[in-house]
């Protein structure tokens, strides 16, 4: 029942990312402490260029994958930006 | 009314056994037997739905409706003209003496069919019914209200084809509704607030077909074209004789033999 439960929400979830907008922007916010310390020490260091956001960009999307790979796929879909869905409405004589 | 009114799901309920329709594109003969709950708060216009969809019965089949337990004022002076003929009020523990696909409309189920009276003779009726409704009469159909599907016995939608249909329900509400049936409520909820708002009467959503569907709303339900017609038709159990509001509310058990003569009177 769990599981099915959490189906049924991922659904919920899946069919409410128009109310974000197409999905949530992907931040640091949603990443974990070791890539956003990771982060600051490059910037501290002072490194710059095209390879340098590469590689923090890089650090973002593993911090970002570790904090969702526990969550529902709803949660995980939703941080996906696309097109704002329109609601599905039956047209008689269609 | 057009022939494809209403999603697949619940026209393929509501047209007679082998009847064809179109869905995707192709043509499908009809299942006609199972159960279209209509899910709502009160004044949600449940009972305006299922008046519509049993328009849709008696424009597009041959099926006989039968308005379970209803007032027989409400037959004689709330029906539309084009009613006439087609409709009668048998109780539904009469279900048995139906030799025809009869659609069914069970109006404001808790009352009748309570879970909390799972072993009253009516929910027992029910839970036998609902196995072998595509048996009797060659397939039958049974619309029925409710407030909330946790206030109804669990054998309604427990043996059969259903095609549940979800209104505006109260967000206090939800809370209590069966832990199966609450994902849909909320997800009806929230597709109907996309597209509507105040009681969300000019849709409803059809969980089956996971989609909004306009709900058309006839002049003869029109409070301002014929008030009287009108309420006969949206609270018929006000109409009822006030033993019988009793014995629906439980107050008072019911007689085998008043219940006799009731049904000898309405048919």
């Amino acid at each position: 029942m769990k599981r099915q439960n959490e189906r049924e929400y991922d659904r919920i979830a899946g069919s409410r990312m128009s109310k974000m907008k197409g999905g949530i922007p992907l931040h640091v916010a949603l990443s974990n402490s070791k890539s956003i310390t990771l982060r600051n020490k490059i910037k501290r260091m002072g490194l710059k260029g095209a390879h340098i956001d590469d590689l923090i960009s890089l650090i973002d999307e593993i911090g970002i994958q570790s904090t969702l790979q526990n969550q529902p796929l709803g949660v995980r879909f939703a941080t996906i930006k696309r097109e704002k869905s329109k609601p599905k409405i039956w047209k008689p004589g269609s | 009314m057009k022939k494809n009114q209403f999603p697949p799901s619940i026209t393929n309920l509501l047209l007679q056994e082998g009847q064809r329709f179109e869905k995707d594109g192709v043509f499908i003969e009809a299942l006609g037997t199972g159960i279209i709950p209509i899910v709502g708060t009160a004044r949600a216009g449940k009972t305006s739905l299922a008046y519509t969809l049993l328009d849709y019965v008696i424009r597009h089949t041959k099926r006989p409706v039968i308005l379970d337990s209803f007032p027989e004022r409400v037959i004689l002076e709330g029906i539309p003209e084009h009613w006439k003929g087609r409709v009668s009020n048998t109780a539904f523990d009469k279900i048995a003496a139906v030799d025809a696909p009869a659609v069914w409309l069970v109006d404001d189920t808790g009352a009748s069919f309570n879970s909390r009276d799972a072993m009253s003779s009516n929910s027992k009726t029910l839970s036998r019914v609902a196995g072998v409704l595509s048996h009797f009469g060659g397939g039958m159909t049974v619309i029925f209200t409710t407030q909330l599907l946790s206030g109804v016995d669990v054998s309604f939608f427990r043996y059969t084809n259903i095609s549940p249909i979800i209104r505006y329900v109260d967000s206090d509400l939800i809370a209590h509704e069966r832990k199966e049936w609450k994902p849909s409520v909320i997800e009806g909820q929230y597709q109907l607030k996309r597209v509507d708002s105040g009681y969300l009467r000019n849709f409803f959503y059809s969980v089956n077909d996971e989609q909004l569907c306009p709900a058309p709303f006839p002049e003869w339900l029109d409070k301002k074209i014929n008030p009287m017609k009108a309420d006969l038709l949206s609270r018929p159990m006000r109409y009822h004789t006030t033993e019988m509001k009793e014995q629906i509310i439980g107050k008072k058990k019911q007689k085998r033999k008043k219940r006799v003569d009731v049904i000898e009177k309405t048919e």
